[in-house]
């Protein structure tokens, strides 16, 4: 098998767990036929509700119905919309991109040069102007920042809507505060991944042959420093896609993670369902791509296969 | 405040040059803030009767949204000023510190004896345990875990052990991976093939050989992962899935005092600065044992 092969074999376990851990923890208790009839039901209504919904099947049967259908991308119909499900979710995934794809820009954009400004100048003011900051960005729970994001730039200084849709002055807020979720921990590694790096015989030996610090640092040094960095933020995306959950319930943003929120209130499983999936998928994606990424950049990779 | 030295052994015996003296001393010095705040933070918790001013869930309905003492329209009685039914927001900070700490220390441990138990074992048999256990983790870790937890709180219902028992399964894979790791390498030494020539019985080569040699290790996980879990708490109690009222918890408050950010700035303020002020300890904490510790995690 080759690595590629190999990996995608691992991701396809991957999603398999996910989708089952999802479909074991929803129907661990609560009937949705109870969330959505209204007043007081008959036990006949209720039995035609669990009928209709296709939840009256034993779970080993809405298991194998569930998983063949996930397949062909077919979560059934939402039980509070009465529409597609796999519909709704990507009718909502263009507003949970955006904040994602804008956060990982940013937090890459402020924390990644950082990083590696505090390795170049390690032991020095900037280093530890840096660090401290790392260290309070980690302790800060994210949705507090972002309330005080509101509380400063919304609510002070009027320069930001406090929540909501629309251009990008919505955008900044939310995606600030999503950026502020990972950004610490990007900026750490980045600086130890790049203080890895430094002490390497091939920086010395291109010092040593004249070429400025900047050129060292920018073309020796972060191609072998970005091969960590990517991996890692490969891997972030899962805290980011679990952040917006979070983040679009504090803004009011209508993206998956609201959707998600929503539907898990009513039992909605088919939303649930697809949302999960859907969100997982996106992360096995990124983390393919990443893989990619890595043979285009290293070599060695490259050339094993 | 007086602070506490906590006696430690140096973590390198051969301390004998008078430049290495005041290292070790040093990275000690790291350690000494920490405990000291955060054995404030536990003072207060337990004497939060004594010191609370208030009762924290008394309504002073005549005295809503006050501000903090010292501006303008606040009362001398509330010094951090009061929430949206008048409580007494310093005694809600006081009481919130009884509910953060404990269930984050409780989640660690029952993570750290998931974690560990499965980590030796997977790290010494190998084989099927070893890769059922390596793919449980990457599953884990493949997926945003708060996700998980929102549905199945929210299905379960928002009892306290379930916050538990969904913190600790956030917590587990952490101590599993490194545990593992460290049992890879810890197996083939010398004294652990010694143990079993000899006829070491398997429990008794992992309990009395490898697990000694792992404990400081799991300590200093321990203490950085009680960190995020609070926040992963606050989290949660913050989305209304964690904590339940009348127990007053700083997420909860974060999220009761959202609604009025536009008119009390002090409601939000407040309760995420004291989470931040202990997250950002225990943190501290965290790095500084694993300074003395386990000098090897420093680089990472």
């Amino acid at each position: 098998m080759t690595r590629l092969t190999q990996r995608l074999f691992h991701f396809a376990i991957v999603i398999l767990g996910v989708t089952t851990l999802v479909f074991i923890a929803l129907r661990m208790t609560g009937d949705p036929a109870l969330m959505l009839l209204p007043g007081d039901p008959t036990p006949e209504d209720i039995m035609l509700a669990r009928q209709k919904l296709g939840v009256d099947q034993p779970w080993m049967t809405q298991y194998i119905t569930f998983i063949g259908n996930a397949f062909r991308g077919n979560f059934g119909v939402s039980f509070q919309h009465g529409v597609d499900a796999t519909g709704l979710v990507f009718e909502r995934l263009p507003a949970t991109a955006a904040l994602a794809g804008s956060a990982l820009l940013l937090a890459a954009a402020f924390a990644i040069p950082l990083g590696i400004l505090a390795a170049v100048f390690r032991g020095t003011v900037i280093d530890l102007i840096v660090m401290v900051l790392a260290v309070i960005g980690q302790g800060v729970p994210f949705f507090w920042l972002g309330l005080m994001l509101i509380l400063i730039f919304g609510v002070e200084l009027r320069w930001f809507p406090t929540g909501g849709y629309g251009g990008w002055q919505h955008l900044i807020l939310p995606s600030l505060t999503l950026a502020g979720y990972i950004a610490a921990s990007t900026a750490r590694l980045a600086r130890s991944s790049m203080l890895e790096v430094l002490g390497r015989d091939y920086m010395r030996t291109a010092r040593a042959k004249g070429l400025a610090l900047h050129v060292v640092v920018l073309k020796h040094g972060l191609r072998n420093a970005a091969i960590p960095l990517i991996t890692f933020l490969g891997l972030q995306m899962g805290l980011l896609l679990g952040g917006t959950v979070v983040v679009e319930e504090i803004f009011g943003w209508p993206g998956v993670g609201r959707l998600l929120l929503q539907a898990i209130s009513y039992r909605d499983y088919p939303v649930v369902q697809a949302a999960t999936f859907i969100l997982a998928m996106i992360f096995v994606l990124v983390n393919i791509l990443v893989d990619l990424i890595y043979t285009v950049l290293d070599p060695r990779i490259r050339d094993q296969r | 405040m007086t602070t506490r030295v906590v006696p430690l052994k140096p973590s390198a015996p051969d301390v004998t040059s008078e430049k290495t003296t005041f290292r070790v001393r040093r990275r000690h010095l790291k350690i000494v803030l920490p405990i000291a705040v955060l054995c404030a933070v536990v003072a207060v918790a337990v004497f939060a009767p004594a010191l609370a001013p208030f009762d924290p869930t008394a309504q002073h309905l005549s005295l809503r949204l006050r501000p903090p003492s010292w501006i303008k329209g606040g009362d001398p009685r509330f010094l951090l000023g009061t929430d949206h039914l008048g409580r007494d927001i310093l005694s809600r900070l006081y009481y919130g510190a009884r509910v953060s700490l404990p269930i984050a220390l409780a989640a660690t441990t029952t993570g750290a004896l998931i974690g560990i138990t499965l980590g030796l074992l997977s790290g010494y048999f190998r084989g099927i345990v070893d890769s059922i256990v390596t793919k449980l983790i990457d599953i884990q870790l493949s997926f945003p875990f708060i996700l998980f937890a929102i549905a199945v709180i929210a299905i379960s219902g928002p009892k306290l052990y379930m916050l538990v028992l969904v913190l600790a399964a956030r917590s587990w894979t952490t101590f599993a991976r490194v545990v593992r790791g460290e049992t890879f390498v810890i197996g083939g030494n010398d004294y652990v093939v010694a143990a079993r020539a000899l006829g070491a019985s398997q429990p008794r080569v992992i309990f009395r050989h490898i697990l000694p040699n792992i404990l400081p290790l799991a300590v200093v996980i321990g203490t950085l992962d009680i960190g995020a879990l609070i926040i992963l708490e606050s989290t949660l109690s913050f989305l209304g899935l964690g904590v339940q009222p009348p127990t007053v918890s700083w997420g909860r408050e974060l999220s009761e005092a959202r609604q009025y950010i536009q008119l009390a700035w002090w409601t939000t303020t407040f309760p995420g600065l004291a989470l931040l002020v202990v997250v950002l300890f225990v943190n501290l904490l965290g790095d500084g044992l694993r300074d003395i510790l386990d000098p090897r995690l420093r680089a990472r």
